[in-house]
């Protein structure tokens, strides 16, 4: 139990890691996520046949698999970037493909009379976009994208596989020296359990509240 | 620089990429059946039985859902040895998996459960239905139907899933790769086949599924 505790400043510093590198993937596929869920809803039939495809072919893929191309493919095009950028690249990838899906669903959610109304009393197209159809759709999207900010976090824990030192790998690296696997092993599933089921928690919430909010 | 593809280095390889899929088809099968079993007992204790167990089995359904499935197997392999519990990686593997998607299948078990109106039970019961018959008539068939595609979704999931076991060196389509990657350095290569296997695996089962269901339910949907 002792080095549990003496380990503390070790693991919180790859906690810092793990919280890092999944607000960064959370960042970059939020953004590229919408606007490719807006170009799967709206784009014309060549933009929306390639991001069908990228889905579809991100689904069929094990995510660790997908890490490993990436961190493989990209010195094999010429681009050497460190692990961490890499695995934010690749972590990235694999979340954007999730994020339009939410996007396109929480867009084709909104009943087309919402869309015909705003017509008929003469707004603008950014203005129904930005003031009908956007808010509609931020909450039907809110709860799924919580949820996959879940996912991130869990999924973070495979970088470790790259040598990357997150909150895995670190406890892996205090049990290599304190031969004290259970103490530190239960320590790092409450670090998880906590930032994740606060998440799912928040989700609910989120449901419960804008399901009734009209 | 041009990165030259040397695929025929890997593809001299196949024996190793087959005995790979057969390795993950095992383990995704195995672990889908003891996780099915471990969700059919976990809905019904958690809907219907008493009130402690019901909370120790949202406990686990919680603890599993919210934890990366990476430290799960990691305590199993790594961490259980410690109390003598000992067993091999690819046992390790699917105990953790099984353990795991249990989990996940209690909750579609229980939704199907739920989705069965209270109604239905009461006519089968004014009928004169014995007991297991109501429940598997009336309770588990319809609630199969209700939850088939969430499940056969799952069973996609557990095999993609199941590439993390190779962090164990269990054996699977994903340690195969890592192997032939190492044999001749063709990291890129050798990844990139398995990635063609495992999306032709997917989109494969997801076929299936479908026909199967078409197969299965079809007096559900002229119903």
């Amino acid at each position: 139990m002792s080095a549990a505790i003496t380990a503390m400043p070790f693991l919180w510093a790859g906690l810092i890691t793990t919280v890092l590198i999944a607000l960064a993937v959370i960042a970059f596929s939020t953004i590229c996520g919408i606007i490719g869920g807006l170009g799967l809803t709206y784009g014309p039939r060549a933009l929306r046949w390639p991001l069908r495809l990228y889905i579809d072919i991100i689904r069929g893929i094990p995510l660790l698999v997908l890490i490993f191309i990436v961190y493989y493919g990209l010195p094999a095009l010429g681009a050497n970037l460190p692990a961490v950028p890499t695995a934010i690249l690749a972590l990235s990838l694999f979340k954007t493909a999730q994020v339009i899906e939410v996007v396109r669903a929480a867009l084709e959610g909104i009943p087309r009379g919402q869309h015909d109304a705003g017509k008929a009393i003469g707004l603008s197209v950014a203005q129904r976009f930005f003031l009908v159809l956007l808010p509609q759709a931020t909450r039907h999207a809110l709860p799924a994208w919580v949820n996959l900010v879940a996912d991130t976090v869990k999924d973070t824990t495979l970088l470790c596989l790259l040598g990357i030192v997150d909150l895995m790998l670190s406890i892996q690296q205090v049990i290599g020296r304190t031969y004290e696997a259970m103490p530190v092993y239960l320590l790092g599933i409450a670090v998880y359990f906590s930032i994740n089921y606060a998440l799912s928690a928040l989700s609910r919430v989120l449901e419960a509240r804008l399901a009734r909010a009209y | 620089m041009g990165y030259e593809f040397r695929f025929d280095l890997v593809i001299a390889h196949w024996p190793a990429f087959l005995e790979g899929v057969a390795a993950t088809i095992i383990i995704a099968v195995i672990s889908s059946a003891l996780g099915l079993l471990i969700g059919v007992a976990g809905a019904l204790l958690r809907s219907y039985g008493p009130k402690v167990v019901s909370a120790l089995v949202g406990v686990y359904v919680e603890v599993i859902r919210n934890t990366p499935f990476l430290v799960q197997l990691f305590i199993i392999y790594f961490g259980l040895p410690a109390f003598g519990i000992r067993a091999d990686a690819n046992v390790s593997a699917i105990s953790a998996m099984a353990i795991n998607v249990g989990a996940y299948a209690t909750e579609i078990v229980r939704a199907g459960l739920a989705s069965i109106p209270r109604g239905q039970i009461e006519a089968a019961a004014a009928l004169g239905l014995r007991p297991h018959q109501i429940f598997v008539q009336i309770m588990l068939v319809p609630a199969a139907r209700a939850v088939f595609p969430a499940l056969t979704g799952q069973f996609t999931l557990v095999m993609l899933t199941s590439s993390v076991v190779s962090a164990v060196s269990a054996t699977d389509l994903t340690a195969a790769a890592n192997r032939v990657a190492s044999i001749g350095f063709r990291h890129l290569e050798a990844y990139a086949i398995a990635t063609l296997i495992y999306i032709g695996m997917a989109l494969t089962f997801t076929g299936l599924f479908s026909l199967l269901s078409g197969r299965l339910f079809r007096y559900a949907r002229q119903g």
